[in-house]
Order: C-alpha cells, then sequence, then structure tokens
C-alpha cells in the first residue's frame, strides 16, 4: 500500500505482504520508528526506484529487502550492478547478516535477499521459519500438499510451494484468512526464531545510525 | 543556448555548476535554496552585465540607498550595494572573489574551461592619471592596478567595478551617483542577447503592451490567441487600448458584442497572456519565469506546458522556470514524456548542504518514474 512518507530513510520492498511483515515485526521488536517502508509493486520497479531515492531530498539511507526467487547467485549479481552505478563498492559473497555500506560520500544502502541471505526462496520461505518448533499442522499441511501434488492435483508452481505452506498452515489458525503480518501480531508465529532475530539485527545497523 | 553553467560567487550560489541543461528547465528546491538567484544569474549572463538591468535587480531587493537621507560618501553607498550581489557580500579585490556566469565546454584534455562569453564582475582598485597627448590636450588614463601593487600605491587608488565579458572588459567608476546611467559603457560588451524575465508578482506586466506590438499581425498573435483559449475557450481577439497612463488589454469573446478588460477576468488569464507574450518575445533567447504556478489551476499548468515546449522548440527559446509546486512538477513530466513529441526538459532542484548549494538532476526518463511511483522530487 502507498503510504505518507515521513522519514529520510527508506525501506524499499517488493509487495505489500513484505512491507506489512515489516511492520509488524518493528511493533513486536520496538525498533525505532525512523524509516518508511515502500511497497515498490514489484521488484522491476523497486530497481527504477532505487537511483531516484538517492535522488531524494536529504535521504541518505535506503534499505532493500527482495526475494532470492530460483537463484539468488542471480539476484545478488544483478543488485551489485545498480548498486556499483552509484557508487557503493560491495563485497563479493552477499553477508548472511545481510549487507550494510555506505559510500564515500556517506550514504548508506542495506540489503537483506529473503529468505535468509543464502537460500533461493521468498518471504513465505522466511515466515515459515516462524512457525513454532515441532508444530503439530506443520507436519500435517506438507503431507496434506504432498498427497495433493502425487495426485497432480496441485495448480500451484513448485517455485510458489512455500506460499501453499504458509497459507494453508494460516488458513488453519485461530482467525482463518489472517494474512502474514498480522500472523505475527497475532502471535500465530514466533518471532524468536534464529533469522528472524538477524533480520531485525540488519535493520536496526541500518537505521539506528 | 546554454548547453551548461557555471556560476561562482553570485549571491548564495558560491559554486554552482549544472552540467548539462535543456531546453526546458524546472528548478524546484526549498526556500533559501536561490532559485531566483540562479534564474537572476542567467539573466545577467543574457544581458552581458547590463547596468540597467544590475540597477533594476537592486532596486527591487531595497539595496540602492537615497545618498543625501544616509550622508555617506557616495563611493561607499555604491559600494555597500553593488556587493549584495557577491556571495556574503564581500568586496574582494582578488581574481577568486569574481563573480563569473558562464557556460563550460570540455576541452580535448578532459579540462573545463570556461566559453568566451562568460560574464563576470569585480570590485578592483585603479587609479585615473593625467596625460597630456601631443596636441597639449590632458585625456585621463585609468590604470588597473594589480593586487601586488595595490599595497606599494596605496596612497592614490580609487574602487571600482570592473564588468568583463569573455576578454572584453572596462571599469566602472563608482564615485558618481548614478553609475547605472552610462549605458554607453555596458555596450561595448556587446549587444544583450533576447530575454524576458517573469517575476513572482507580474501578473501582469506594464510592457506587455510593447510586447504585443512586436506581434501584432504576425503569425505569434495567434499563438497568444491560443494560449488564452486554455482559460477562456470563447476568446476571438485581443487589443491593447489607451487608459489614464497605460495600455491595458481588452479581450473580444466570441459570444458576445461587448469588449472586456482583461484584468477583469482573474490572475490566469492576465498570467497566461504575460507569459505568452514573453515567450513569444524571446527568440533565441531566454525566457525566466519565476514562480510559474501563480494564478494557474493545475489542469491549466498543464496546457500552457505544452504552448511552452512547443514553441520554444519551434522560436528556439531557452526556458528556466522555479516552481514549489508538485502539480507544476507533474504537468511538466506529462508534457515532457508525452508520447509522439520529443521534447528536451529536465528538472533541477537546488539543496542548501551546509551552505553550499547543490543542484541534483532528474531528466525526463527519472521524472517518469518518480511520477508513476509517487516519489517526491521536491
Amino acid at each position: 500500500m502507498r503510504v505518507k512518507e515521513k522519514f529520510n530513510k527508506k525501506l524499499l520492498v517488493e509487495g505489500n505482504d513484505d512491507q506489512h511483515v515489516i511492520w509488524a515485526l518493528c511493533n513486536r521488536f520496538n525498533t525505532p520508528e525512523n524509516f518508511d517502508v515502500i511497497d515498490c509493486e514489484g521488484i522491476d520497479k523497486l530497481y527504477e526506484q532505487v537511483p531516484i531515492r538517492f535522488k531524494q531530498s536529504g535521504v541518505n539511507t535506503v534499505g532493500i529487502i527482495i526475494d532470492a526467487d530460483v537463484e539468488i547467485k542471480n539476484r545478488w549479481s544483478s543488485l551489485k550492478s545498480l548498486l556499483t552505478a552509484q557508487n557503493f563498492v560491495l563485497p563479493d559473497e552477499l553477508p548472511v547478516n545481510g549487507l550494510v555500506v555506505a559510500s564515500e560520500t556517506g550514504k548508506r544502502i542495506g540489503i537483506w535477499i529473503m529468505p535468509n541471505n543464502d537460500l533461493n526462496g521468498m518471504l513465505e520461505d522466511f515466515i515459515g521459519f516462524l512457525i513454532p518448533q515441532n508444530d503439530k499442522l506443520l507436519q500435517i499441511v506438507n503431507s496434506t500438499l504432498q498427497n495433493i501434488e502425487n495426485q497432480n492435483l496441485n495448480k500451484y508452481s513448485m517455485n510458489h510451494k512455500s506460499k501453499a505452506i504458509i497459507h494453508s498452515w494460516l488458513s488453519c489458525q485461530e482467525e482463518p484468512g489472517t494474512p502474514m503480518g498480522l500472523g505475527i501480531t497475532k502471535r500465530y508465529l514466533t518471532t524468536d526464531e534464529e533469522t528472524c532475530l538477524r533480520l531485525i539485527c540488519w535493520l536496526t545497523k541500518l537505521f539506528s545510525y | 543556448m546554454l548547453n551548461s553553467v557555471d556560476i561562482k560567487n553570485y549571491r548564495n550560489l558560491k559554486t554552482l555548476r549544472i552540467n548539462s541543461l535543456a531546453r526546458v528547465n524546472l528548478i524546484t528546491g526549498k526556500n533559501n535554496t536561490g532559485k531566483s538567484t540562479l534564474l537572476e544569474a542567467i539573466a545577467i549572463y543574457a544581458t552581458k552585465g547590463d547596468l540597467t538591468f544590475i540597477y533594476q535587480l537592486l532596486r527591487d531587493r531595497g539595496e540602492i540607498y537615497r545618498q543625501a537621507e544616509k550622508n555617506k560618501d557616495v563611493t561607499e553607498s555604491n559600494i555597500m550595494a553593488l556587493s549584495s550581489l557577491f556571495a556574503d557580500r564581500i568586496v574582494g579585490f582578488k581574481k577568486d572573489d569574481s563573480i563569473s556566469i558562464g557556460s563550460l565546454e570540455n576541452t580535448l584534455f578532459g579540462e573545463e574551461k570556461s566559453l568566451d562569453e562568460s560574464v563576470s564582475m569585480r570590485f578592483v582598485k585603479y587609479s585615473d592619471d593625467l596625460q597630456i597627448d601631443n596636441q597639449g590636450g590632458t585625456t585621463r588614463k585609468r590604470t588597473l592596478l594589480i593586487e601586488d601593487d595595490a599595497d606599494k600605491l596605496l596612497a592614490d587608488f580609487k574602487v571600482g567595478l570592473e564588468i568583463s565579458v569573455g576578454d572584453i572588459s572596462y571599469i566602472l567608476s563608482l564615485d558618481e551617483g548614478r553609475f547605472y546611467d552610462r549605458f554607453g559603457l555596458s555596450r561595448g560588451l556587446g549587444k544583450s542577447e533576447n530575454y524576458q524575465f517573469i517575476k513572482t508578482r507580474n501578473i501582469d506586466r506594464e510592457i506587455n503592451g510593447r510586447l504585443w506590438d512586436n506581434i501584432a499581425l504576425t503569425e505569434k498573435e495567434q499563438y497568444a490567441i491560443e494560449a488564452l483559449k486554455i482559460i477562456e475557450p470563447s476568446t476571438e481577439r485581443i487589443a491593447f487600448i489607451e487608459s489614464l497612463r497605460e495600455r491595458t488589454a481588452v479581450i473580444k469573446l466570441s459570444n458576445t458584442a461587448n469588449v472586456l478588460p482583461l484584468r477583469s477576468m482573474g490572475d490566469g488569464i492576465n498570467r497566461i497572456l504575460t507569459i505568452i507574450l514573453a515567450l513569444v518575445n524571446s527568440d533565441k533567447g531566454f525566457l525566466l519565469i519565476d514562480e510559474f504556478e501563480n494564478g494557474l489551476h493545475h489542469t491549466v499548468q498543464e496546457q500552457l506546458w505544452n504552448i511552452i515546449f512547443n514553441l520554444s522548440q519551434k522560436l528556439n527559446v531557452q526556458v528556466f522556470v522555479t516552481t514549489h509546486s508538485e502539480d507544476s512538477i507533474s504537468g511538466f513530466e506529462s508534457v515532457l514524456n508525452s508520447p509522439g513529441n520529443s521534447f528536451d526538459g529536465k528538472l533541477i532542484r537546488l539543496d542548501n548542504v551546509n551552505g553550499n548549494i547543490r543542484q541534483v538532476e532528474f531528466n525526463a526518463q527519472e521524472l517518469k518514474i518518480a511520477t508513476d511511483q509517487n516519489i517526491e522530487t521536491r
């Protein structure tokens, strides 16, 4: 969703779900409210926005959260060329704790590639990490989906399996139809999981400067 | 047309360099970032440092003092007024203290140097020596005292303002009250380029009648009528008539026999007439408009941009416009990127970074992304 922007630090995300998940996490962890979370409506538009954001009056910190999708190496290399053109010097490998670098002119960029800066996948894989350990429902969701796939009744592609899992799981909570962000707020999902804590560390390091 | 501009020491623009300018340049930025100052600098460049223009500028800003009342030395008052043109009002005598306004070109070696027609101004120390010529008459010889000499000859010098265009320069003496009256002097520096400067408060300019006379019965007259139709579609003709001491515009609408004073029809249509008359009178020169949006509804602004982009191309006018308005920027973007046209325009934002003015440029494509994705460029 479009927001009225209030801050000179921006976090660019691909979609509405990412935006609400970040808001819910920040609430949960009480992180200082000092950056706008911008729903760019897709990866292409997000890439287009980056150079323009750095031209905005007073903006010197921009964070990016994107999905690795099928090949995290490709995402990382396309981001590298985009940001090298903005005079950032980036390491060869994306650090697993997320990247925060400053340019010589004092501009700061942060990068987090979902789910965990290492695996292929997307936001839904990250949310999958937040399902409580040894959750019995998850085991049933997994076997049910497996059963559906065995009979070729699944209409989703295998790239989107994590979406099928998380939304099936959410649909069986107290209030069916709860989206991922609210699932955090309502505490269906845990937030003391290791990847989640690393994401919060990255956000704090990037924006509490 | 200026392809780039490099300004030094002009008011708050201590060093401002814009590497590429377009045909139509929209300038935005917070208060006190030097938007109007940039327009003034372009005007000084266009007039080749014309004294009448500079005097007008100083008077508009309240920098001309009435010497008799102030009980001050004439030279001192003149220096005080003129120093307001210089960054931090510094009365320096060094080359580095000069105001300079010009464009840049890249030499073969990748260095930048000023192009020939750069305008520069600085305070200088000089002496006037009487010389006896071979017929026995006396002439005055004006000698510029170079910086190092100044101390040695401290006893006997005057302070003047050196104005140069490229390699040609003269020293303006400041020991008379009406320094600006000496038209002949500035003429030596070359003919002023064609330009029109519409200030913030100019809804309707006194010179509109004269500008109209220049274009009456030419095809430009039709351009003016078409522009007025943006606001009043039934505009048929306009004319200027004598009323009291001035000439004012009247308008004839197609649906009525009466002729109406244009002033009775609101700020918008008067502002449009002012802008269009200035535009069609700036052929091969510069059109400068301070605060584009004044008096204009946002739907009107977009149509006016369309006229400005088209006519500036046709008449070879370079346009510089300032704005605070988001509507004005989005109308500009929409015309600039309208399909089927190849308009040349850009947005330039001036930022004040710890007292230094810096520019940020947005080309047509960047402006489109910003507008489509709702990113604030102001």
